[in-house]
C-alpha cells in the first residue's frame, strides 16, 4: 500500500469513508485508497441539507467512469452542509479526497458512535490485508 | 471444468502491464490491463495524439484453401467475394438462422486464400465450435485458431501512422502506406513480416491493428512507444478502448448485440447502419445462414414509421427496438450533462416506457479553441447507447427523450444521429443541445 496517504488526526470505515471529528460535526469522504481504486470520480450525489442519514446506511453514490458505489455513513444525524462543488468538479475526489473533495457534514445524534471507527493505523492495517 | 481453465490466462504482454503499475482485472477470460494512468487520461490521448492497445484476448482464426470462401460466404453476413483482392477487410456478422448475432467480427483477406477472422474475445469458444459445425459442410477447408501463435495490437489516433513508420524505417524498411479505411497490408520488420490493416475500434480515423508474431509482440510495442515518445504515445487499457467506442457510437457484443434488454436476442438489423455495413445482400444466390430472417427484418426497419404489415402488431414485431445514440443533458437542459447513465436504465417518452441503456458513462472531450483544431481543454459528458422504440423518430438536433437511473428524477437527453465527428485526420466531439463541434 506504498504511495497511499492514510493522515493520522482522521478517522475511517472499513467501506473506505474518512471521517473528521469536530464535536458533534462530522466531515466525511472518500479515501485516497478508494479514490485510486474508483479511479476517475464522474458524478455524487448528496443528500439534501436537513435529510436524515443512518450509521452504515447509504447517503449517497460516487460513480467513476466504469463503477458505481454506495457511500455509506459513520454516524446517524442529520446533514448540515454538503460540498457544491463536487457537481461541476467532481475530480476534486481524485485531486484532493482528504481536502477540497470532502462530501458532506453531519451533526451526529450520538457522538459514542464514533468510537468504533479505525483510526489511521488500523486503517492502515486493514489495506495492507488486501 | 478444471481448476487451471478458472484461471485467467495471460497476453504475451502481461507481465509488462504488471510492471508498469497497470490496474488489471478480468476481461473474456484474460487478465488485461484496464487503465495505466486513468481511463480519462488515455481516452484524451488517444484522441490528440495516439493510444497503443493490447487487443490480443481478441481470437484469431485463419481460414485458408479453395474451400475458405465458399465457406466465408456461407457463416458470415459480409460477402467474401467482395474482399476482390487481397488487402482489404471488412466488418461482418457470424448469424444465426434467427438474424440474431453469435458474434461480431472482422474478416481480413491477407492472400489470395488466406483469410483471418478476428472474434470477441469472451466469444472465442462458442464461435470457434459453431464455425467447426459449419466446417463441416466444406471438406478440405483449413480452419485453424491461430490466437496463440499471433498477437493483435491496436495503434489509434492522429499520430499513429507516423509512429508505425517510425519503427518501419528504424528496420531499414519502406514506409507502408494504408490509404483507406480497411485496408490491410504487411509490413517487414527485422525480417519477419507483420499484418497490418487500418482498422480499429476508437472511431479514429487514423487507426491500425497490428498482428505480430507473438514471439516479436513485446519489442514491436516497446519499440511503437520508444517511437511515440515525442508524440506522446500511450500504452491505453480496456477502459478507454471502452469509452473511446462508445464515443464512437459502435456497438459491443453483449450490450448491443447478443441478449436485449428486453430478455430477446437483438435482430442484426436493429443495428441500422452498422448492420447495412455487416450484411450484404447483392448476390441472390448467396444462401448465408440467417439470410431469410434478416431480410424479413430489413423491410420492417425500412418500413418502420409506416403502418405495420398486415396481420402484424406491436408484439409481433421482429424489429421492436433499434439501437440509438444518445446524448444526456444537464439538468437545465441548456448543456451536456455530467451524471452518467448505465446499461439497464429505462428511457422515458412523455412518461411512457421508450427502451433501455444499452452502454453509457461519463465520457471526456476535447474542446477546441475558436477557428483552430488544437485541443485547448478538456470537458466531460454524459452519453450512452440505447435500444429504443422503433417507432421513434430521430430529428436533429435530437429527440427529447428521459432517463429513468431508479432514483431522483428522470435525466432529460437527446436521441442524436452522432457524438462524434471526423475531421480530417482526427475526430471532435458534437456536443448537445445544439450539436455544436466542441
Amino acid at each position: 500500500m506504498s504511495g497511499i496517504n492514510i493522515p493520522e488526526q482522521l478517522f475511517y470505515t472499513e467501506s473506505h469513508e474518512w471521517v473528521q471529528i469536530d464535536g458533534e460535526i462530522v466531515t466525511i469522504g472518500i479515501t485516497d485508497y478508494a479514490q485510486s481504486e474508483l479511479g476517475d470520480v464522474v458524478f455524487v450525489e448528496v443528500p439534501d441539507v436537513g435529510e436524515a442519514v443512518k450509521r452504515e446506511e447509504s447517503f449517497g453514490t460516487i460513480e467513476a467512469v466504469k463503477t458505481v458505489e454506495d457511500l455509506l455513513s459513520p454516524a446517524t444525524g442529520e446533514v448540515v452542509e454538503a460540498n457544491e462543488s463536487l457537481g461541476d468538479h467532481p475530480e476534486l475526489m481524485n485531486k484532493d479526497p482528504y481536502g477540497a473533495g470532502w462530501i458532506i457534514r453531519i451533526r451526529a445524534e450520538d457522538p459514542g458512535e464514533l468510537d468504533e471507527l479505525l483510526n489511521a493505523s488500523e486503517y492502515r492495517d486493514l489495506l495492507g490485508e488486501k | 471444468m478444471s481448476a487451471q481453465e478458472q484461471i485467467s490466462r495471460q497476453t504475451v504482454l502481461h507481465e509488462w502491464h504488471v510492471s508498469a503499475g497497470a490496474s488489471m482485472h478480468e476481461f473474456g477470460g484474460f487478465d488485461m490491463p484496464i487503465h495505466y494512468q486513468t481511463i480519462m487520461a488515455e481516452h484524451l490521448g488517444t484522441r490528440a495524439h495516439a493510444g497503443l492497445f493490447d487487443i490480443s484476448h481478441m481470437g484469431r482464426f485463419w481460414v485458408r484453401g479453395a474451400q475458405a470462401v465458399p465457406f466465408l460466404r456461407r457463416a458470415l453476413t459480409n460477402d467474401a467475394a467482395h474482399l476482390s483482392e487481397p488487402g482489404w477487410s471488412h466488418y461482418t456478422i457470424l448469424a444465426d438462422e434467427n438474424g440474431c448475432a453469435l458474434d461480431d467480427t472482422f474478416l481480413y483477406r491477407v492472400d489470395r486464400e488466406d483469410y483471418l477472422l478476428v472474434v470477441n474475445g469472451a466469444n472465442h469458444g462458442r464461435d470457434w465450435a459453431w464455425l467447426q459445425e459449419l466446417a463441416q459442410e466444406f471438406p478440405g477447408l483449413q480452419l485453424e485458431d491461430r490466437s496463440q501463435e499471433l498477437a493483435m495490437l491496436a495503434l489509434q489516433g492522429p499520430a499513429a501512422m507516423r509512429v508505425l513508420n517510425a519503427v518501419v524505417a528504424q528496420s531499414g524498411a519502406s514506409p507502408i502506406v494504408l490509404s483507406e479505411r480497411n485496408a490491410v497490408g504487411r509490413v517487414r520488420l527485422d525480417g519477419a513480416d507483420v499484418i497490418v490493416a487500418r482498422t480499429g475500434y476508437t472511431g479514429e480515423p487514423v487507426s491500425l491493428e497490428l498482428f505480430p508474431a507473438t514471439s516479436r509482440t513485446v519489442d514491436l510495442w516497446e519499440r511503437i512507444l520508444e517511437a511515440g515518445r515525442e508524440e506522446s504515445v500511450l500504452p491505453v487499457g480496456l477502459g478507454a478502448r471502452d469509452t473511446l467506442r462508445l464515443e464512437a457510437g459502435l456497438p459491443l457484443y453483449g450490450h448491443e448485440l447478443g441478449e436485449g434488454p428486453d430478455g430477446q436476442p437483438i435482430p442484426i438489423m436493429a443495428l441500422l447502419s452498422m448492420a447495412s455495413r455487416a450484411v450484404n445482400f447483392a448476390d441472390p444466390g448467396r444462401q448465408f445462414v440467417g439470410r431469410e430472417a434478416l431480410a424479413r427484418q430489413l423491410v420492417e426497419v425500412d418500413n418502420r414509421g409506416r403502418s405495420a404489415p398486415e396481420g402484424t402488431d406491436a408484439g409481433q414485431r421482429r424489429v421492436p427496438y433499434l439501437v440509438r445514440r444518445l446524448a444526456v443533458l444537464d439538468k437545465r437542459k441548456d448543456r451536456p450533462g455530467n451524471n452518467p447513465v448505465r446499461q439497464g436504465h429505462r428511457l422515458l417518452v412523455d412518461e411512457q416506457a421508450a427502451g433501455w441503456v444499452t452502454s453509457g458513462t461519463v465520457v471526456p472531450c476535447w474542446r477546441h479553441a475558436p477557428g483552430t483544431d488544437s485541443p485547448a481543454e478538456s470537458i466531460r459528458r454524459a452519453i450512452a447507447l440505447a435500444y429504443v422504440r422503433a417507432d421513434l423518430r430521430v430529428r436533429r438536433p435530437g429527440t427529447p427523450v428521459s432517463v429513468d437511473k431508479g432514483r431522483g428524477r428522470p435525466l432529460p437527453a437527446l436521441l442524436v444521429r452522432t457524438n462524434l465527428r471526423v475531421c480530417g485526420d482526427h475526430t471532435r466531439a458534437v456536443l448537445y443541445p445544439g450539436a455544436r463541434l466542441a
